[in-house]
């Protein structure tokens, strides 16, 4: 009984250790919260959000075929061009990886060229003389429609899931379940050229496939809860 | 030095940095949080959370411990067989091989009677063996084509990972089986015989489910003990496992896996000074029989040593400064091990990210020298949960639920099967094991949860607040609360320090079982008779308790450079060494700290290192079974595309491994392995490896008081040749 009787006293003693203990976790934690502005908490995740939108590209990069018609001549560099403002270190983030990947496209080292919404103009002129793939930062004023009005050849990132579904473009991130994932169009793996792998198909978990003929189609994979995507811009 | 010669590395070759002035909105820690994620594959990279849990990512650079994770590229290029091997380039372990088939791992700390008081997990699972408080690391390793990844935290991490992570943690993590499609040979042998054989076969059974099994070898050659004499340590080590995974939804998995292992090796058990004669004069010092005879003491047995103790004589050998004729038991020491897992992982639509998992364990083994045998089987549930609370506060919670039964039996070897007066039973009795676990409790539950907060206080500062519950049968109730805290000072450098306190359960065998360590003649209790020696296991031994106070400094002075300071003062109460006469409980403090550096001079040259400290007093008094000094350097350097020359140097300062009758001092000693890694394309890889190259061999490590002497670690020539088709 004794035995017992201790045991019971100890579990008893630990218990509520325990809910004290955990009391004061989520005291302390919840009480700082509100101490503290948000402001700067916003940028850590952010930055973070844009590193790893910034690894997809460039993985994105080795899972996609352009036909020669779409490729650059002989002698020049094919182009990631990325228009808009943003403070997320995107761009630096996107910059450093393809430097540090030396990374090519069908075998010729990439040329990055950023173009904030100040250059425009200039913007506009690279875009015409052809590029392989475009990012397109939310308060970028081009459309993917009009930026493949400028280049037949480019695939066109953005962010958000209605980029895809509503503005015509061809993959965008979004950020669900504190995880980046992609929504791509299916026409990015329908058409001949600039062409997805099919590999990327079966990765459930990563891509949501956007039927050609709208979000409602019955190819590809609808994750059961896109509607709650929220871009990490948007926050 | 090593600093001074890293820093001077760094300014000679500052021009030819990975990247220098690009990227200048990038902090050096997040350019290397980019080399990282690059070499994630798609499913990885999406499964990387955007907000984490402190104690969870160990690779974050704001993590307040001391980290270091190990590749598979770790062992290749250092030409390491086994996971264990490669340990010993991580600063803070110590890794020592006893014979050919074992190996010991201490982290910045003590031993006592287990050498293993830290928690090590194979995909979550626990395989610290509670009978003796050790780790099989070669009943553990798995394929190399398998491993993803091993992390190391050293220090105390209880409040997620619970009891036994006293001195540190370490956590193997394998590949999910689509990353292992096709076929992985990979097949090393040594100069001397030795030979380990791997083969994996992976391959995908719909759009979203994959599979994969394995096969494992290893043989074992026989090495020579340090007097010269084999070491009988031949014998072979076989596996087999397989993984099944599957995405029943988006961000809903299901894996299922398991192994079997077998391995048939012999032990020896020292005999030497086991047979006494009783000293009047100073009953706690009892005299060796031999030198009883040798004294010519009265009443001397007839014969000195019983007939079944003559067949373990070693000729001509004799031991210790007194000279003590050499005795020594060799038995079977057979272990067959099984474990099935399945996990069903997923993450809600309001971000609760949870787990649940299940295991099922046999164990059966036969420690041959000491007649000690149990079956052990072990049922675990696990759930674990993490979930972003607001914009600061990052919840983490789960519960665990174990139970485990042991089959335990036990005989008297051969050598002790003569009689001798048994006081308990007032009997003659010949069958006395050495190990006596009785009708003690065999079957235990386990019961845990535990409940962390990392909170962001500002964009410089995270908090981690947490405690694990734990109510064992074995332990009775504990809270092990723990608190880590790091502070950006600025873009490259990060301030952390820790408060932990952990808990080190004792082993059964400490716990429950009598040991009868020798026979005694001339005892006043029975004049003229042979008595045994024994001493009585502690089942109110209390768990070891450790108030463990951790500082570190983890700063990029460029962006290819990264050095780590992690410094430690544990205080432990009841920590527990073995007897005779009885386990006992001492108050240990240990000291230290780690100097690491990461360097990358150029595209083509990785350099990495480091040097550890540690001093131990028990009782206020220093402990000499663990090196004060160990530093490591490694260096790789790519000489062309497809050929890698690394070079390993290792330094292990002196110790003595404590005996009550024969310590052994062990040297210090300096350790230079180099070698050729040729990889002609992606699907063939090809090393060739000197290791121990400055020395033909040196002693590092046995069982004290279990084996007779150490064996030797030679110098060992590898070829090895990896090929996936």
């Amino acid at each position: 009984m004794s035995f017992i009787a201790s045991r019971f006293k100890q579990k008893l003693r630990a218990r509520r250790s325990f809910v004290l203990l955990g009391g004061l976790v989520l005291l302390l934690g919840f009480g700082t919260s509100s101490l503290h502005a948000q402001s700067t908490r916003a940028s850590e995740e952010e930055r973070r959000t844009a590193r790893v939108q910034a690894t997809y590209l460039t993985h994105l990069v080795h899972f996609t075929r352009w036909e020669k018609r779409h490729l650059p001549a002989e002698g020049e560099s094919p182009k990631i061009i990325v228009v808009g403002n943003e403070s997320r270190g995107f761009v630096d983030s996107l910059e450093f990886l393809i430097r540090q990947n030396a990374l090519k496209i069908e075998g010729k080292l990439v040329k990055f060229e950023y173009f904030d919404n100040s250059r425009q103009a200039q913007a506009r002129e690279a875009l015409r003389k052809g590029c392989q793939l475009v990012y397109v930062l939310t308060n970028s004023s081009f459309t993917p429609e009009e930026i493949n009005n400028l280049s037949d050849s480019a695939v066109v990132f953005g962010e958000g899931q209605e980029f895809v579904t509503d503005k015509g473009g061809d993959v965008s991130f979004v950020t669900v379940r504190n995880r980046v994932k992609l929504v791509v169009s299916e026409k990015y793996f329908r058409r001949t050229s600039p062409k997805l792998s099919s590999k990327l198909v079966n990765l459930k978990s990563v891509v949501e496939i956007i039927p050609s003929n709208g979000p409602k189609g019955s190819i590809g994979h609808r994750g059961p809860n896109f509607h709650s995507v929220v871009s990490p811009q948007s926050k | 030095m090593l600093l001074c010669t890293v820093a001077f590395l760094t300014k000679a070759n500052g021009q030819t940095a990975v990247d220098r002035n690009t990227s200048d909105g990038l902090s050096p820690f997040e350019k290397a949080e980019l080399r990282r994620l690059l070499d994630l594959d798609f499913r990885d990279l999406s499964r990387t959370p955007i907000r984490g849990v402190l104690g969870y990512q160990q690779e974050y650079w704001r993590n307040p411990a001391s980290v270091h994770v190990l590749r598979p590229d770790d062992l290749r290029l250092n030409g390491h067989p086994l996971t264990v091997d490669a340990f010993r380039n991580v600063s803070g372990m110590y890794v020592t091989r006893g014979v050919g088939y074992d190996d010991f791992v201490t982290m910045r700390n003590f031993s006592g009677s287990a050498t293993e008081k830290f928690l090590t997990m194979v995909d979550g699972r626990e395989v610290l063996q509670l009978m003796g408080g050790t780790i099989n690391w070669t009943t553990e390793d798995l394929p190399l084509a398998i491993l993803d990844r091993v992390e190391i935290i050293r220090g105390p991490g209880a409040s997620i990972w619970g009891t036994n992570a006293i001195s540190g943690v370490v956590n193997v993590v394998t590949k999910h089986a689509a990353a292992t499609q096709g076929n992985n040979v990979r097949l090393l042998i040594e100069d001397d015989g030795t030979f380990l054989g791997e083969y994996v076969h992976g391959g995908q059974l719909s759009e979203d489910s994959y599979y994969r099994f394995w096969i494992r070898d290893q043989e074992y050659s026989e090495g020579e003990l340090v007097s010269g004499m084999p070491a009988r340590d031949d014998g072979y080590a076989r596996k087999a496992g397989f993984r099944f995974d599957k995405e029943l939804a988006m961000d809903l998995d299901l894996t299922i896996a398991g192994s079997f292992a077998t391995r048939r090796v012999e032990h020896i058990l020292d005999l030497t000074a086991r047979l006494f004669y009783y000293n009047a004069a100073d009953p706690s010092s009892p005299i060796p029989i031999h030198l009883a005879g040798a004294l010519n003491l009265p009443n001397l047995p007839s014969p000195l040593i019983p007939s079944s103790w003559q067949s373990s004589a070693v000729p001509g050998q004799t031991l210790s400064a007194l000279g003590l004729p050499r005795y020594q038991n060799y038995e079977e020491m057979p272990q067959d091990a099984s474990h099935l897992r399945a996990k069903l992982s997923g993450i809600s639509d309001n971000d609760l990210e949870w787990s649940l998992s299940g295991y099922a364990e046999l164990y059966d083994t036969t420690l041959g020298h000491v007649g000690h045998s149990w079956e052990r089987e072990e049922f675990d549930l696990d759930f674990k949960a993490n979930k972003p609370i607001g914009d600061r506060n990052h919840l983490a919670f789960g519960f665990s639920v174990r139970h485990m039964s042991l089959d335990v039996d036990e005989i008297a070897t051969p050598p002790w099967r003569f009689p001798v007066f048994d006081p308990s039973t007032g009997t003659y009795r010949s069958d006395i094991p050495i190990l006596d676990y009785g009708t003690s409790p065999t079957s235990f539950d386990r019961y845990a949860g535990f409940l962390q907060d990392s909170i962001d206080l500002n964009d410089r500062i995270v908090l981690s607040l947490g405690a694990k519950f734990e109510d064992s049968d074995l332990t009775g109730s504990s809270i092990q609360p723990g608190a880590r805290l790091s502070y950006a000072l600025d873009e490259r450098n990060i301030l952390w320090g820790a408060y932990s306190r952990a808990y080190r359960q004792a082993s059964l065998v400490e716990e429950f079982t009598k040991v009868s360590y020798g026979r005694i003649w001339n005892h006043p209790l029975l004049p003229g008779q042979w008595l045994p020696m024994d001493f009585e296991s502690d089942p109110t031994l209390d768990d070891e308790k450790m108030d463990a106070f951790e500082f570190g400094w983890r700063t990029r002075p460029q962006d290819n450079l990264l050095f780590e300071l992690s410094l430690f003062y544990y205080d432990t109460t009841d920590a527990v060494f073995s007897g005779p006469p009885i386990y006992s409980t001492s108050d240990v403090k240990t000291s230290g700290g780690e100097l690491t550096f990461d360097y990358n001079p150029s595209h083509t040259w990785h350099l990495q290192g480091g040097y550890s400290y540690s001093r131990g007093k028990k009782d206020g008094v220093p402990q000499e079974d663990f090196p004060e000094s160990m530093a490591n350097i490694s260096s790789h350097l790519k000489v062309r595309d497809d050929l890698i020359f690394s070079q390993s140097l290792y330094y292990t300062g002196e110790r003595t491994i404590a005996s009550a009758y024969n310590p052994i001092p062990i040297d210090d000693y300096l350790r230079l392995d180099l070698g050729l890694v040729w990889r002609p394309d992606k699907t063939l890889e090809i090393g060739l490896f000197g290791r121990d190259l400055l020395d033909p061999d040196h002693a590092e490590n046995m069982y004290n008081d279990l084996d007779v002497e150490p064996g030797k670690v030679e110098r060992t020539f590898l070829i090895s040749v990896t090929k996936k088709f």
